[in-house]
């Protein structure tokens, strides 16, 4: 064990690094765990296994760290692991295998071995996107992915089980095979639409807890109100038919072909995934590093807070926003300096924060043109902040940050030093309402002369700085579903495309799209495309798929590494820039309806 | 304390002091149940929405309250359909059974204690 992981360890458990050197033995941290995962009917080593060592709550450091076996089977956890503890448990997860051995792991147990064996039916082990990647392409398909898997994997457990208990419905015709059939079709288009509505309802699950802005305050006509819902009526209708014609109607079963990863597996025995538990009434949905900070530092949308996480202790530090009333922290990005920004969807609000001195600054954004009152025409839902090629705050050359503003579709300057606040419209699509436009992340170029931002239900464009005319717009299929862009070094800019399962890379000096690169999983669902400068890499969260892929740009090719949890709706990824390691949270809407953690990946390249 | 931890510390009284039987809620504690589990997506007292209001829901099984309380908790909690039509309502996993109870035995009761004009 070297000096520095030493010291980590010794942050850990003080007192215990300071007495063992007294009595004579080595500390009890040493003792280092690995193994083989192993069939369990032919004895081989099974490789690309996620090994999870999970530790009881409450034990300092991670809640748990995952490593991967090597070719032959082999596992290591680090030396900066620590040695389990009672009630730690060990748990395998690789598709289409299940684990046969005990999960129990006795203390200070060092070595072990794991048997699996392989699965007739993988249903229990597929992501989201396995059910839907089965489904016929299409636009309507599009629709569904950008609009359905927006707030949470999709279909999740529970749109599954609502599918199952539509054809569970009893009634119809009785003898006649056909007009049952005509029947049931009749009942499936119907419970789909009103899932749809059902769904219209449940936007206001954006809004954080203590929010004014509720279904008992507004009322039902302003709730259906497809001008202030992010999909339309006629995009609703086309989800309803295309769920209605193709879900499956059970999805107990699927055979072991049925899903694959559809890439070469990038984590490696040297990949070390740490997943750290946060409060189950939280929803941290974006975790980041931060410059000259040792934390990680995390927005809580749903308790009006942001997060202070140290890596090596496991200690949390909320911080609220101090506003009076709530804020819903959403997005959150970092500076050169060191200062970490935050833009909040209820009242309006943009925030600064500093580490050190753990003071606030807040700003209110609040176009003319939003109504009184609680309904989601009442809010702007202040979204994302303009970034660099590092995935910082970015300025223009006025010195002003840009924001998008969902719920308006508008474009917002901020000058912090003068609170001087503008707005501006983005590109309007004949048919949709603001809101239906869904404008989420906006880049600057490096010339900081373009505002790019991207509209997850049109297309992308630039909106010039100077002249805060939009320029260069480019339409996509719809729904292909533009969402959380990057930008590298060389003019290109990489857009995920969060209903077609691909990434576009558009190449900012020619002013057009250079190459389409399909996910490996077609319903993966690209939340965000962060550029790696140190790498020359693109990473690429896939939300619906329980994985994150890695894009070389020389050779087009896709690796993937895969998550050790179900429902891991990844979004934004954080890279380090000193150490390269990678960050996020799960983020499924609404609270508590996926896993509450943040994780820290070491990619172990 | 949160809306939802309130809510359920509420009922973990009432359910503690009425020894085995259901909760009483008060108007304004069902509707903050509504609210939280989010029933109010589909449901609302008067009005048709997306499913029936709950005084149609108290109107159809109200005379024999007894008798249908545990069937409407245990379909607040796994959804189904049949009753009201053939579109299923949701399941709500995260109701507990005292809760489902507390709410089951509102609507109940509701039109007694608020009969139509």
């Amino acid at each position: 064990m070297n000096a520095f992981n030493r010291a980590r360890r010794c942050r850990i458990i003080p007192l215990l690094c300071a007495v063992a050197p007294l009595l004579g033995i080595a500390p009890l941290l040493a003792a280092e765990l690995g193994g083989r995962v192993v069939g369990v009917s032919d004895g081989r080593g099974v490789s690309g296994a996620a090994v999870t060592l999970s530790y009881v709550a409450g034990a300092p450091g991670p809640s748990a760290v995952t490593v991967f076996t090597d070719e032959k089977g082999h596992f290591n956890f680090p030396a900066d692991v620590a040695t389990p503890n009672a009630g730690s448990s060990l748990q395998i997860m690789k598709l289409g295998y299940r684990q046969v051995s005990s999960r129990e792991l006795g203390a200070r147990q060092s070595s072990v071995t794991v048997f699996v064996e392989p699965l007739a039916n993988i249903a229990a082990t597929v992501p989201a996107s396995a059910w839907l990647a089965r489904l016929p392409p299409s636009t309507a398909k599009h629709i569904v992915m950008a609009n359905c898997a927006d707030c949470h994997q999709f279909p999740s457990p529970r749109v599954r089980e609502y599918a199952t208990m539509i054809e569970a419905v009893r009634g119809g015709p009785d003898g006649d095979a056909v007009a049952r059939e005509a029947w049931r079709k009749i009942v499936r288009h119907q419970a789909w639409r009103t899932v749809m509505s059902y769904m219209k309802s449940k936007h206001y699950a954006i809004f954080p807890d203590e929010s004014p802005a509720s279904l008992d305050s507004v009322d039902w006509q302003t709730v259906q109100n497809d001008q202030y819902t992010f999909w339309n009526d006629r995009m609703g209708e086309v989800i309803a038919n295309y769920l209605a014609e193709n879900f499956p109607h059970s999805s107990d079963s699927m055979l072991p072909d049925g899903y694959q990863l559809g890439a070469s597996l990038g984590a490696t025995g040297k990949t070390v995934i740490r997943e750290y538990k946060l409060p189950d009434t939280s929803l941290v949905r974006e975790a980041i590093f931060v410059p000259h900070s040792r934390y990680v530092w995390g927005a809580d949308t749903y308790k009006n807070q942001i997060l202070r996480l140290d890596p090596d202790t496991g200690e949390q530090k909320w911080y609220r926003v101090p506003y009076q009333g709530s804020t819903g922290p959403h997005t959150i990005v970092g500076d050169s300096s060191g200062l970490i920004w935050v833009s909040m969807v209820d009242h309006n609000q943009f925030a600064r924060f500093d580490p050190v001195s753990e003071k606030w600054a807040l700003w209110t954004l609040q176009p003319k043109t939003l109504q009184a009152g609680n309904s989601m025409a009442s809010a702007a839902v202040v979204h994302d902040i303009s970034i660099d090629e590092t995935g910082q705050l970015a300025r223009d050359a006025s010195g002003k940050i840009w924001l998008t503003l969902l719920g308006t579709n508008q474009m917002a300057t901020l000058e912090p030093a003068s609170g001087d606040v503008q707005f501006y419209p983005a590109a309007q699509v004949p048919g949709l309402s603001p809101v239906n436009h869904m404008l989420y992340s906006v880049v600057l170029s490096s010339d900081r002369k373009c505002a790019w931002f991207s509209q997850v239900n049109a297309g992308i464009g630039c909106l010039d700085t100077a002249t805060k005319q939009v320029r260069y717009r480019t339409m996509f299929g719809e729904s292909d579903g533009p969402r959380r862009m990057a930008r590298d070094n060389t003019g290109n800019l990489w857009i995920p495309m969060f209903g077609s399962s691909q990434v576009t890379r558009y190449d900012t000096n020619q002013h057009k799209v250079v190459a389409t690169y399909d996910l490996p999983d077609r319903a993966a669902a690209p939340y965000a495309a962060t550029w790696d400068e140190r790498r020359k890499t693109l990473w690429v969260s896939g939300a619906n798929a329980d994985v994150i892929y890695r894009l070389d740009p020389a050779t087009g090719k896709f690796t993937v590494y895969p998550l050790p949890r179900a429902m891991a709706f990844v979004r934004q990824i954080g890279v380090d820039e000193k150490t390269g390691r990678l960050v996020s949270a799960y983020g499924n809407y609404p609270v508590g309806s996926g896993p509450s953690m943040a994780f820290i990946m070491d990619v172990g390249d | 304390m949160t809306t939802q931890y309130a809510l359920g510390a509420l009922i973990a009284a009432l359910v503690w002091s009425s020894a085995g039987s259901a909760a009483e809620l008060t108007d304004a504690q069902a509707r903050h149940f509504f609210n939280a589990k989010g029933c109010n997506g589909c449901h609302d007292v008067e009005e048709v929405h997306l499913a029936p209001s709950f005084r149609s829901v108290s109107s159809r099984y109200s005379a024999d309250k007894d008798g249908r309380m545990e069937e409407l908790a245990q379909k607040i909690i796994h959804g189904g359909a049949g009753n009201w039509g053939v579109v299923p309502m949701i399941s709500n996993p995260k109701v507990t059974l005292e809760e489902a109870r507390a709410v089951a035995s509102w609507i109940l009761t509701f039109n007694a204690r608020h009969p139509s004009k």
